[in-house]
């Protein structure tokens, strides 16, 4: 039986009694429980090696593993950080204590988060100013990180800190891990546009880590981060297919044998053009898969497929308010207009729409600095 | 090496661009628009002689390469990139489709033949399709005698007056009917028009008593499949073409200098830039994907739609970003830009504009009354090989 067979042979048999127990919109405790009876076949993260966890699959089955995931509309996982950021830099970077981690990422019992941004850090992040001093076997950490995702439900964080001042700002951060629990970390939520809290803004007094926890070499912690968001790119495949999937079935809710009525010309064709938009970004993911299967790397184009998609997904969330006019702002289900004010994120989370089109510019088409 | 290409498509890409880069460089093409020839007659021989490229979709045993329309798309991307001027899209595209979809017929195989060997040149007269509006065509075909006569008037005719063959799609009976004309015969005018592409000739043909030849039966089929390779061929060309845009736009920035330093050092270029890159790449693939569909019949018209509905808007936003990015040189008839605004601005019309292709994939789609109860969309079949 193939791997494929073998995974949607258990999606058969988890995921009807999953979904009879939490229903379609499961809570944060119901996303642990799936990723718990996932982790009982080995399937959270199955690209990783079967010590830490995962079964040592290519890139290019774990890819077929997480569209058949969007597919069948499993939950997401709820420890995405760890399982995504965190985990696969450990393995890269940890020591084998570190790596004691590993499993218990993939298990749900240890969420974690990533202490990046600053409030004097966003954008420009080597620009960081959280300080590590080293002071005997620990490393004393005093600072503030802001918009850190999963921050107040996580137990540990990924925390970048400054350790030499005088360096180039590049060359002067390290990376460590943190336990939330440690004395003088003080965490809390940050209300969002939308009203909900899903970061937190963190603060470091006089907190004690012990150099045991630096991830990687000291002062080396901008190439270890590097790593970590290198990790993200085979994620855009997945991110495509799935942005593409939810245009069709934006426009398979109006088609004419389902409403019975035709949409207004204006309103079709601003659908029409999420449709070809959500497309391009579903075959930029597919050539991307070409690279990744002869190469195991994405190509140039993986770099812009961030890009459209996070333009798509504001018009997508923009569309759906036009199609709901009014009901959506006086509603009984908030959910197309909380959709839309999420959505705002998009072009400024993980890299901000303008300073992606910088390092492209640099980077990819070699325009000077 | 392209992944997304299979290595005898990289192959065929790098010798075609090799030999347009050699043989048909930015001088060459102006000089074929400044004497109007239309086309570099050596040049057009050796594609056929050497290269095989107007025998690509030609059955090998007519003396064509039999490859699919995949490998087509590549070349069309190389002769967008490098404007080449002439009819090759017109012959060695539509007209070897139209063939092609007309089934067995001696006189199509025998034009087929001509083709390959680049000895004849044939295009399409659509009956509707290319200009997408009403009454771009009023030929209608009446049987006469042996054969049939043509009476009416075609807007426009890609490459007209190079053909020495006219493909011309008319109502015959309760359908379509494809009808082969000498375009030297009596009862034929062709009229060349002013264009917008220099490097795309084209022409209104009036056609009064015009003796023609049917080929094959119902030509209501083939017409759809012609349209859908014809717009998934100008997406090829207009991605080949912006991805050249690309490359004049970044060396540009990288050399000039304004305020004491390279232009592409501001964020404000460095934008424009990457998002002629969004769309250099974006195209690229949209148009590899129609292509791979038309060459598989896995839903062509549908792909092809969906190619040219984001190719003909967003490679003439490309070409304008990159007039932008030169600023006044980017004005000038020297500077080789607005050749390339020319190309994608005309590709944008023909076969259909975005907004054309939008409303007719919400048809396929079934957002509107009208496409209830028809049958799923279609998909083209792969050229006889």
């Amino acid at each position: 039986m193939s791997v494929i067979d073998e995974f949607r042979e258990f999606l058969d048999e988890h995921l009807p009694p999953f979904r009879a127990k939490w229903g379609d919109q499961p809570t944060f405790e119901g996303l642990l429980a799936w990723q718990r009876t996932m982790q009982t076949g080995r399937w959270v993260a199955p690209q990783w090696a079967e010590e830490h966890g995962g079964r040592g699959l290519d890139v290019v089955t774990a890819l077929a593993c997480s569209e058949m995931l969007a597919v069948r509309g499993a939950p997401r996982t709820a420890g995405i950080f760890g399982v995504a950021n965190v985990g696969p830099t450990i393995a890269q970077w940890g020591t084998p204590e570190q790596r004691e981690h590993l499993p218990r990422i993939l298990e749900g019992s240890e969420l974690w988060c990533q202490g990046f941004s600053e409030p004097g850090a966003g954008s420009d992040l080597a620009g960081l100013q959280t300080r590590g001093v080293v002071d005997g076997d620990d490393l004393v950490v005093n600072g503030q990180k802001i918009w850190t995702s999963d921050g107040m439900r996580a137990h540990f964080m990924q925390l970048l800190v400054r350790t030499d001042p005088a360096a180039p700002k590049h060359r002067g951060i390290s990376a460590i891990l943190v336990p939330l629990d440690t004395p003088g970390i003080e965490r809390r939520p940050i209300r969002q546009i939308t009203g909900e809290s899903e970061f937190a803004e963190v603060f470091f007094t006089d907190v004690r880590v012990p150099m045991k926890n630096l991830l990687g070499p000291l002062n080396e912690g901008w190439k270890v981060t590097m790593t970590t968001l290198g990790h993200e790119r085979t994620g855009v495949v997945t991110q495509a297919s799935a942005i593409q999937r939810e245009v069709e079935e934006m426009l398979g809710s109006v088609r004419f044998d389902r409403t019975g009525r035709e949409l207004d010309p204006l309103l079709r064709d601003e659908l029409m053009q999420r449709y070809v938009e959500g497309k391009i970004v579903g075959v930029l993911g597919q050539r991307s898969l070409a690279s990744i299967k002869a190469t195991g790397q994405p190509g140039a184009e993986q770099s812009i497929i961030k890009l459209e998609w996070s333009l798509l997904n504001q018009r997508l969330a923009r569309t759906r308010l036009a199609l709901a006019g009014a009901d959506a702002v006086a509603a009984v289900d908030p959910h197309v207009a909380t959709g839309y004010l999420r959505s705002r994120s998009a072009t400024i989370a993980g890299g901000t729409t303008e300073i992606m089109k910088n390092i492209l510019a640099q980077r990819v088409l070699g325009l000077p600095a | 090496m392209e992944h997304d290409l299979s290595p005898e498509a990289n192959e065929l890409r790098d010798t075609v661009r090799a030999f347009l880069e050699r043989r048909s460089p930015e001088a060459a093409v102006r000089q074929v628009v400044e004497t109007g020839a239309g086309r570099d007659a050596e040049v057009w021989a050796q594609m056929a002689g050497q290269l095989g490229l107007q025998g690509l979709l030609v059955p090998e045993s007519l003396g064509g390469q039999g490859t699919t329309f995949v490998e087509m798309a590549v070349v069309l991307e190389e002769t967008g990139r490098a404007l080449l001027p002439g009819p090759f899209l017109s012959s060695a595209v539509l007209a070897v489709t139209a063939l092609n979809a007309a089934g067995e017929d001696a006189r199509a195989a025998e034009l087929l033949g001509g083709i390959a060997a680049g000895d004849t040149i044939a295009t399409v007269a659509f009956s509707d399709g290319l200009l997408c509006k009403p009454d771009e065509s009023t030929v209608i075909a009446t049987p006469s005698g042996e054969g049939w006569e043509l009476n009416g008037r075609v807007e426009v005719v890609l490459d007209g007056q190079a053909a020495d063959t006219l493909l011309v799609v008319a109502p015959a009976g309760s359908g379509l009917g494809l009808f082969a004309v000498d375009a030297g015969a009596e009862g034929v005018e062709r009229e060349p028009l002013t264009v917008l592409d220099l490097t795309r000739q084209a022409a209104r043909v009036e056609f009064a008593g015009a003796r023609a030849q049917r080929i094959g039966g119902d030509f209501t089929g083939g017409q759809r499949e012609v349209l859908a390779v014809g717009a998934s061929a100008m997406a090829a060309e207009a991605a080949g073409a912006t991805q050249r845009v690309l490359e004049i736009a970044v060396e540009y920035a990288k050399v000039r200098e304004q305020f004491g330093r390279p232009i592409g050092s501001f964020q404000a270029v460095k934008h424009l830039c990457a998002d002629i890159f969004a769309i250099a790449e974006s195209a690229t693939a949209v148009a590899r994907h129609a292509a791979g569909a038309i060459a598989a019949g896995d839903d062509g018209v549908a792909a092809a739609s969906l190619a040219k509905a984001y190719t003909s808007d967003n490679c003439m936003n490309a070409a304008e970003m990159a007039v932008q990015v030169h600023g006044g040189i980017g004005f000038t008839w020297e500077h080789p830009i607005h050749l390339y605004v020319r190309r994608m601005t005309a590709a944008a019309q023909y076969f259909g504009g975005s907004g054309y292709h939008r409303t007719k994939l919400a048809g396929l789609l079934g957002l509107t009354a009208g496409s209830l109860g028809e049958p799923a969309p279609a998909g083209v079949p792969a050229p006889v090989s």
